[in-house]
């Protein structure tokens, strides 16, 4: 502007303009061509401007009153919603995905294919013939038996019984013949008691072989040929001469002869007696076979043992011999 | 400027009213409602005190977001205002003009002492004065001299309100200005 190369009259154009009314307002030292000016802006703002105080309405009385709550806090702050709610700038919350659960994802996309749904169909079926199986509703010729345990004792139990049969009877004829006695589980437990009342009839006959003999020797004779040969317990197929079994006799026996058992376990390794160098053996009739036990013979009958009555003469007992007495030969 | 607070104390204001203080939110109406009154009352808003109302709730609203000095707040508040007088208007332009007839079709008044003042016989008679003064230039015109001299904005912050240039502000109110001379040459 004071550059002297810059002529006067277009100096004008670029002197910055006074602002008549920024004049007038600020109370500047008004020259005469400003009266005009002042004049129209004293008008316009006596026209509009008052000086009352706006009435404050209660939206606005909130942000400028001065409310605490309880903790000293203002109730009413800029930037809280009370006038309606904030625009909503980060969208629905984010909400963290469920988590599946991953064994059922397998399982449903198995159940989607074809294959898979075979498979768990043939599963399903195999569980339920399986179950039935172990119920006892279907037999399955395939599957094994319900119990094992079971199974092996009565397989041990048929062992004996078929020994005990040899013991008794003609063991060719019983060797034939074990399936039918190892499936019969009554007939273990009569096999059993057959064994007890062969120990039992042992220790009558050797009592009364002791009296007979006691009688002899008061006689003065001699006991064996009055009573015969001592009964031996191998002619009874007992190993050992069952001397708690006499004393035990009037009492129910519900258990077998520890000994029995062990002579029936052995007589699996032991060689059967030979029946013909019994004289029992020869008294004996047949045993019958595993099925017709529980109807069997009398030699079998624990009525016949455990009673009074003699047993039946051999058809070449002579002499006072009790009945019923073995003779040896 | 004309305001009574400078700018610094016109961004201290602020800034305390955008960090919820209430003394600040009071001292901005304080500086603010009376120039608000002013100019929305010029532009003939049905309801002057309720549109101040309005105005201020929707600065402090938004106070939070706010980011300038305070030449560009008060321009801001100002366009505000000038937003919502457009849209009053409009939806006056909607609405059926009812035309009272006869004096006992005017409703009565709810109030006998209204809380705003009503203009007085003489105030009436000045204001009707004025508006026909005003009357006499461009709507651009008047808007610029309603807000460089009811409001009390400087050329920039009414040159924002409008959204156009410093000069183009210099100009209308030129052009005014000397429009109301004449007027007030003709009339004494």
């Amino acid at each position: 502007m004071d550059d002297p190369d810059v002529p006067s009259p277009e100096m004008r154009w670029f002197r910055p303009p006074r602002d008549e009314i920024d004049a007038v307002l600020g109370d500047d030292l008004l020259d005469d061509d400003l009266a005009e000016v002042a004049a129209i802006v004293h008008d316009l703002r006596s026209a509009y401007l008052r000086d009352e105080p706006v009435t404050r309405h209660a939206a606005l009385h909130a942000f400028t009153a001065t409310l605490l709550d309880d903790n000293g806090e203002p109730l009413v702050t800029a930037v809280s919603n009370a006038h309606g709610s904030a625009p909503q700038t980060a969208g629905l919350p984010n909400r963290e995905p469920k988590r599946k659960n991953k064994m059922f994802e397998t399982v449903s996309a198995l159940v989607a294919t074809v294959a898979g749904k075979v498979v768990l169909g043939t599963a399903v079926a195999a569980a339920s013939v399986g179950g039935l199986h172990a119920t006892d509703f279907v037999d399955v010729p395939g599957l094994p038996e319900q119990s094992s345990e079971e199974s092996s004792d009565q397989d041990v139990t048929a062992d004996a019984d078929a020994s005990q049969s040899e013991d008794e009877t003609d063991a060719a004829d019983e060797a034939n013949e074990p399936a039918d006695a190892a499936t019969d589980g009554q007939k273990t437990a009569e096999a059993a008691q057959t064994k007890q009342e062969v120990a039992a009839a042992f220790a009558a006959d050797m009592e009364e072989w002791s009296t007979c003999a006691e009688e002899a020797g008061a006689a003065g004779l001699n006991p064996v040929e009055e009573c015969g040969e001592r009964p031996h317990p191998r002619d009874y197929g007992l190993t050992e001469p069952p001397t708690s079994q006499a004393d035990n006799r009037g009492r129910p026996e519900t258990t077998p002869a520890p000994d029995a058992a062990t002579s029936d376990r052995g007589a699996t390794t032991t060689p059967a007696p030979d029946a013909a160098t019994s004289d029992r053996g020869a008294t004996t009739p047949p045993q019958p076979p595993a099925g017709d036990a529980a109807t069997g013979g009398t030699d079998n009958d624990p009525s016949a043992r455990g009673s009074s009555t003699p047993p039946q003469p051999a058809a070449g007992d002579t002499g006072g011999a009790p009945s019923g007495t073995p003779t040896r030969p | 400027m004309k305001y009574d607070a400078d700018d610094a104390q016109f961004s201290e204001w602020v800034a305390c009213a955008q960090q919820g203080d209430p003394a600040g939110f009071d001292s901005l109406v304080r500086a603010l409602e009376r120039p608000l009154a002013g100019f929305v009352r010029a532009r003939g808003a049905a309801d002057p005190e309720g549109l101040v109302n309005e105005v201020l709730v929707r600065v402090f609203s938004g106070i939070a977001g706010f980011d300038g000095n305070a030449p560009q707040f008060r321009a801001w508040v100002f366009r505000i205002a000038r937003n919502l007088l457009v849209d009053e208007r409009r939806r006056d332009g909607r609405r059926p003009h009812v035309v009272a007839t006869a004096p006992d079709m005017l409703p009565e008044p709810i109030f006998s002492q209204p809380a705003f003042s009503e203009p007085t016989p003489d105030r009436l008679d000045e204001s009707e004065r004025v508006e026909a003064i005003l009357a006499q230039v461009t709507s651009e015109q008047r808007e610029v001299l309603l807000l460089r001299v009811v409001a009390e904005l400087s050329v920039e912050e009414t040159a924002e309100v409008l959204d156009c240039r410093p000069g183009a502000v210099r100009a209308l109110q030129h052009r005014g200005l000397k429009r109301l001379r004449q007027e007030f040459a003709r009339k004494p």
